[in-house]
């Protein structure tokens, strides 16, 4: 329950990044931070997708977590110093949905 | 007779300098007296958080530079008078708009070369107005400059040239260039328009030449563009030997003394000055001019002899103070030194004390420095000289110690150390401190606000004999290149420059935040009533944090109901201040940085602020063609 919740919310933030990024008169449309924010958001997709879709391989699963969650924060502080406080929300609650989910995997496994 | 004409001229220009009773917004700076305030009541603290976009406009009049045109850079006051808004543009086209909707009702092109002839960019400050009073084509005139030293004169209910001005509308300035004229005279800064006498002052080219031509004022009939007179700012004796001096930004003012106020620029070259050892007491000074005659009635030098090009880099801003129990008119020049003189504007004699202090003696090739230089602590400057910002310890330990080697290396000693060949640094750095933008002031409390530039360069003087060979390893493609590198020739004298802003080759600046601020003074004491850091420094799209501030281009202005509308901070915003604190009460983002001084006026009952939004490299690479009107939402 807790990855597809982070994968929403990463997916938010593609939106909202490419919207900043890509939409006129945002403050840092057409930047290189803004693209850099739609790379992180993109990146944490595509590996929670791969996570949530059950399509990764389960010796790469931990990998990809970390991944993840690597892109999901890296993306938030991006969003912090690109003034994007809706980015920020989104990719704040996909890292914590994603920290909550390995937390409870591992709770499971023990 | 001419006595009779000029007394009527005064009294037709009494409406057009007073402010606070002034409906219109109808010269650069608002009002003859360069005070920007404007008197739009509901324009408070309480309502301004209901500020909304009322329109756009996208004027199509802008170039990044990566075509074949040069980039452009606008910084046009928007004119609102005869019920119609009036913009200048860079492509040197005058628009007319709907103050309410931004329709427009008419646009004139001027059919200017787009050529980079004497700036780096294609750039506007706008347009000039003039009303004969009576009724008629062209008795309303809007003035627009071209780049290539033409004025136009167009009726300003349709736009058609005045037929009776220069030849068919179009009035060739740069006839009156005869000597040294190595660039045209540049019409970037509208100019000036007092009763029927239109004064004009020009752009060059900086940092290029040693001689070039000698700066002055001209002055021309409103109708008709008829010389009337021309008064020259460099003893005739040096014009063969250097140059400029002259007029590039915007004038103030009072008609009832009869008095024009300019603010003269710096000789030629800028950064050196063996060629003009002898005094050039009009240089980088403030003037007073008699608007009937053009003779200089009192001057005062605020940089002797000259070699940081720290022009005087705005219209003086005139406001009555109380002294003693007596109200004095006075004049209060912000200066990119940073100091803020304020002078009785009858005879030029200072209101605080100024002091004359020694300086740092130079050690370049035959220059001869003038031992001491005026400083003025009341009011506190705006640039802290008792010190040079630290070292900023983030950008030192991501730099590996380039800012503290820096540090080392370059020579700093104090305000007006002389450029040098090992490295000068500029503090403040040559675009100031306060810069063409200039200051708001309350006319009904004598108070004072500013935005600030806190920016450090480094200057160096290259010696001739390396200057080609320089260039070439830094730019590796020779001169083609050599002003993006931050190279400059300065023809004709023993060196060549480089200049550069202190910073990091990953392009954080080397010294300690605030790189902005906005500050409030009482002109009656000299108190500094409050410094705030001002908007958000932005690098690769992310912005600094708020205590950082921002280097800023474009000028306050001053609200009745006690606030201050200003963009000119590089995150491509607009802003609303509490002009009690300093502190934000409004934002908007806009397409580029609005290095621009806001119109506000009242049309039809509602207030509008305005602001031309063009970008500035300077700035940031980031340019627009947005106009954007602001007014209350409906309550």
């Amino acid at each position: 329950m807790l990855l597809p919740i982070s994968l929403s919310a990463a997916l938010a933030g593609v939106g909202l990044a490419g919207a900043a990024a890509l939409l006129a008169d945002t403050g840092v449309d057409g930047t290189p931070g803004g693209f850099l924010a739609l790379i992180g958001a993109v990146g944490a997709t595509l590996a929670l997708g791969l996570l949530v879709t059950g399509a990764a391989p389960p010796r790469i699963r931990g990998m990809l977590k970390a991944v993840a969650g690597l892109a999901a924060i890296l993306t938030a502080v991006a969003a912090f110093f690109l003034m994007q406080d809706a980015l920020l929300a989104a990719m704040a609650v996909s890292f914590v949905a994603l920290v909550f989910s390995a937390v409870t995997a591992q709770r499971k496994t023990v | 007779m001419k006595s009779m004409h000029f007394l009527a001229c005064l009294a037709a220009m009494a409406a057009t300098a007073s402010h606070a009773d002034q409906p219109v917004w109808g010269t650069f700076n608002g009002d003859l007296a360069a005070t920007k305030f404007a008197d739009a009541t509901t324009f408070t603290p309480e309502k301004i958080t209901g500020l909304e976009r009322a329109w756009q406009v996208r004027t199509g009049d802008v170039s990044d530079g990566s075509g074949e045109l040069p980039e452009t850079v606008w910084s046009a006051t928007p004119i609102y008078a005869n019920g119609i808004l009036y913009l200048g543009t860079p492509f040197y086209r005058i628009l007319a708009l709907d103050p309410d909707t931004g329709a427009e009702r008419w646009s004139y092109n001027t059919n200017s070369t787009l050529e980079a002839l004497t700036q780096p960019a294609l750039k506007n400050r706008g347009v000039a107005y003039w009303e004969s009073g009576a009724e008629g084509p062209c008795e309303k005139r809007v003035l627009v400059g071209t780049m290539d030293a033409t004025l136009h004169a167009v009726d300003a209910d349709t736009g058609a040239p005045c037929a009776d001005f220069g030849e068919n509308g179009v009035l060739n300035v740069n006839k009156w260039n005869e000597t040294n004229a190595v660039f045209p005279f540049s019409l970037l800064q509208p100019p000036t328009v007092v009763g029927d006498t239109i004064l004009i002052g020009w752009s060059g080219k900086d940092w290029a030449y040693t001689i070039e031509p000698p700066g002055n004022l001209l002055a021309v009939d409103a109708r008709t563009g008829e010389l009337l007179w021309d008064t020259g700012f460099i003893p005739p004796e040096l014009i063969p030997v250097t140059g400029t001096a002259n007029i590039w930004s915007s004038m103030s003012a009072d008609p009832e003394l009869g008095l024009v106020y300019v603010p003269v620029s710096s000789p030629s070259p800028n950064y050196w000055g063996g060629n003009r050892r002898d005094p050039i007491p009009l240089a980088t000074s403030i003037a007073a001019i008699r608007i009937d005659t053009g003779e200089v009635a009192w001057s005062f030098q605020h940089v002797h002899h000259d070699v940081w090009d720290y022009d005087t880099p705005s219209a003086p801003t005139l406001v009555d103070l109380q002294r003693d129990g007596q109200t004095v008119p006075a004049l209060v020049q912000t200066t990119k030194q940073g100091f803020i003189f304020v002078l009785d504007r009858r005879t030029g004699a200072p209101l605080f004390p100024v002091e004359e202090r020694e300086v740092p003696p130079s050690d370049a090739v035959g220059e001869q420095v003038s031992p001491t230089q005026p400083f003025a602590d009341i009011p506190t400057p705006t640039i802290n000289h008792a010190a040079m910002p630290e070292v900023w310890p983030l950008a030192d330990m991501l730099s590996f110690g380039q800012c503290s080697q820096d540090r080392e290396t370059y020579r700093y000693e104090g305000l007006y150390t002389p450029p040098s060949e090992q490295g000068t640094f500029l503090w403040p750095a040559t675009a100031g401190g306060n810069n063409w933008g200039g200051a708001t002031v309350d006319p009904r409390t004598g108070i004072l606000y500013v935005n600030t530039s806190q920016v450090v360069q480094v200057l160096r003087l290259i010696p001739r004999a390396n200057y080609e060979a320089e260039v070439e390893a830094a730019t590796g493609d020779g001169p083609a290149s050599a002003n993006e590198a931050g190279f400059y020739p300065q023809e004709g004298s023993p060196y060549g420059i480089e200049l550069f802003e202190w910073r990091t080759s990953l392009g954080l600046p080397c010294w300690k935040p605030p790189y902005g601020t906005f500050a409030a003074y009482d002109l009656n004491t000299g108190e500094r009533l409050y410094e705030v850091p001002f908007g958000l420094a932005q690098q690769w799209g992310f912005y600094g944090l708020r205590s950082w501030g921002s280097p800023t281009l474009g000028g306050p202005v001053l609200t009745s109901g006690g606030v201050v509308l200003i963009g000119a901070s590089m995150d491509d915003r607009v802003r609303a201040l509490d002009a009690a604190t300093g502190q934000e009460l409004w934002s908007d983002i806009v397409a580029a940085p609005a290095v621009s001084i806001p119109a506000v006026f009242t049309h039809e009952g509602a207030d509008y602020v305005v602001w031309a939004v063009g970008g500035n490299s300077i700035l940031k690479k980031r340019v627009a063609d947005q106009v954007v009107a602001y007014r209350l939402g409906t309550p």
